[in-house]
């Protein structure tokens, strides 16, 4: 149980230096960090604590503390994979409607070119008397 | 007359998605039977000519900026008509397999029956195009599964040859299904009580190209729109138009 106790702390030491590391070079937004900090630091708090783990293995009517330290470690993941793949969903939504509308505004403002181009010429013609009498 | 006030109540839109060598077909074999509507392709991120070629052909071209899947491509079109006030809209796939020629048979059946879609179905048509039989099996399991949800047999609810009114071009500019639209569209129409029907059109082979539906990619298909299916069917959202019409 030792080992593995040593094993996960540093795990969870380096998830910590790895947030970090991303928040500061902006890899990862703060809000989008919150939840891995959340983890990272409770994980660490069963590493450390002998008795926060027999209390949830208590709680839970696991035996094996390692057991528990996984199970809680794997609900945890799945719950924030779960939240990323709402918010994925959220901003792939956002997206489509972005992405269609450039579409659109390009069309537009290709119509709007050939328009104004059509008008000027149809101004020039008008404009060229003008211009020879001066000449 | 200028594009905010459309010439003609009708509009004809192209998803496309590399169709380079098919496409000027299609927009000419459209231009022969509606000279006057106007046609738009929606070139769905190609990465080959299908819009210069579109724009070469007469049509205009949306161009997305990356590939959004048939949905996104077909919702782009129906966006814009819905905003510009169109009353009716016809989509023809690009590859070329839609004969332009029903075009008009699907407006009358919509116009008689006051269906808010009307789509063409290969299967009602005795001697068609011939269909694989995987794709045939595929077509009945799915007519079998929407029987109940839809309350009526659609032959073909996988045919992407539609043609919708303002009230079905309403719903789908605000939501439309992004991956495999068809089967999903006709459940979406059914949560709005909105009415649909279908019309045997001929199918005609491909111009170019291969359908990106087969092998495995069939059976991502098949798993992924009857998900698609049971979402819709148990989405939460307020309804609206719970007035069964006719």
């Amino acid at each position: 149980m030792e080992q593995i106790r040593v094993v996960t702390t540093v795990f969870c030491l380096l998830l910590l230096f790895q947030i970090v590391r991303s928040v500061r070079r902006e890899h990862i937004r703060v809000e989008y960090s919150m939840a891995w900090f959340g983890v990272a630091v409770l994980l660490l708090g069963l590493c450390l604590s002998k008795t926060a783990l027999n209390w949830l293995s208590w709680v839970l009517g696991i035996h094996d503390s390692s057991l528990v330290f996984l199970v809680v470690a794997g609900v945890l993941f799945l719950t924030i994979f779960f939240r990323s793949s709402i918010q994925v969903s959220g901003l792939k939504d956002h997206n489509i409607v972005l992405a269609q509308k450039i579409g659109l505004l390009e069309w537009e403002l290709k119509r709007q070119g050939v328009e104004i181009a059509q008008l000027r010429e149809q101004k020039s013609p008008r404009e060229r008397p003008d211009s020879s009498g001066v000449q | 007359m200028s594009s905010d006030t459309p010439s003609s109540s009708l509009l004809v839109i192209v998803p496309a998605y590399n169709e380079e060598g098919a496409i000027s077909g299609v927009i000419r074999s459209v231009r022969e039977v509606l000279p006057e509507v106007r046609i738009i392709v929606i070139d769905d991120g190609s990465w080959d000519d299908t819009a210069r070629v579109a724009e070469r052909g007469g049509a205009d071209v949306f161009r997305l900026p990356h590939h959004l899947g048939l949905g996104g491509a077909v919702q782009t079109g129906y966006r814009f008509a819905f905003e510009h006030d169109y009353q009716q809209v016809v989509r023809v796939d690009g590859d070329g397999q839609h004969n332009p020629a029903d075009i008009e048979k699907l407006l009358e059946a919509m116009r008689q029956g006051d269906y808010d879609m009307v789509s063409g179905s290969r299967f009602l048509v005795p001697n068609g195009y011939p269909v694989r039989t995987m794709r045939r099996f595929g077509s009945l399991l799915f007519s079998w599964i929407l029987h109940p949800i839809l309350g009526k047999r659609m032959t073909d609810p996988t045919s992407g040859f539609v043609a919708v009114n303002r009230r079905a071009l309403e719903v789908f500019s605000g939501s439309f299904p992004l991956e495999y639209p068809e089967i999903e569209a006709l459940v979406v129409l059914k949560r709005k009580a909105l009415r649909f029907s279908e019309v045997p059109t001929k199918m005609l082979p491909r111009r170019s190209g291969q359908s990106t539906i087969n092998g495995w990619t069939a059976a991502y298909y098949m798993v992924r729109v009857l998900l698609g299916v049971f979402v819709n069917v148990i989405k939460y959202e307020n309804r609206c138009h719970t007035e069964t019409r006719g």
